[in-house]
């Protein structure tokens, strides 16, 4: 992402953020006992958060060429996207196991027969969709 | 590929001779000091397209840079 896209989407966060705690004002004000009890503004303090993070790293980068030089690089360099996907396949590997383990516990230890049935059936898909991609790049590549 | 094949490389070495920087070197192949850091240690090995850049910073080749040995079994 270049810099000034950094900057229009710090204001674009940091305006939803603000839109959404607004809104959980107006659900308060006219609802009895908010809406989802303060899901709006739970919501909005990620994204003001988010939109705070990308200003201030944003003057950061801009009082310093050096900075802006490596933030630059950051986004064209072969080692980080390795990371990145390297850290997307071990989320995705560790996450298989939580979930299955979760549903199985949910299924047989607390009788949540639902909330098991939708972790069970999306490791599944996870699974499935993995070996479809997989077969899909093994022909591609 | 068989497993068991080490790459080491002289990446440190050809930019000490060189007098450059690893900030240097980093801004002239467009990538992060990190990964000239990490390439010097052997922690990461880079693809064809930066190992071939890298060559032709320190105007030399592939081979001469990077050594491949087998791992002792």
């Amino acid at each position: 992402m270049k810099l000034k896209q950094q900057k229009k989407f710090g204001i674009f966060y940091l305006c939803i953020g603000l839109v959404l705690f607004a809104a959980q004002f107006v659900y308060d004000a006219k609802v009895d006992h908010s809406f989802g009890e303060g899901l709006l503004s739970g919501i909005s303090a990620c994204f003001i958060v988010m939109g705070f993070v990308r200003l201030l790293r944003y003057k950061r980068i801009q009082k310093n060429p050096d900075a802006a030089s490596e933030y630059e690089a950051a986004y064209t360099d072969e080692r980080l996207a390795y990371v990145a996907n390297k850290a997307r396949a071990m989320t995705f590997y560790i996450f298989i196991f939580v979930q299955l383990i979760g549903g199985l516990i949910a299924l047989y230890v607390f009788r949540e027969k639902l909330l098991g049935m939708v972790l069970c059936y999306l490791t599944s898909l996870q699974c499935l969709t993995y070996v479809v991609l997989y077969r899909i790049y093994g022909k591609k590549y | 590929l068989r497993g068991g094949i080490i790459v080491t490389n002289r990446i440190e070495e050809k930019r000490k001779e060189r007098a450059m920087t690893q900030q240097q070197m980093a801004a002239a192949l467009g990538v992060s000091r990190q990964t000239i850091i990490s390439l010097e240690s052997g922690k990461y090995n880079p693809s064809l397209i930066l190992a071939h850049a890298i060559a032709q910073l320190f105007e030399t080749n592939i081979e001469d840079l990077f050594i491949f040995g087998e791992e002792a079994k």
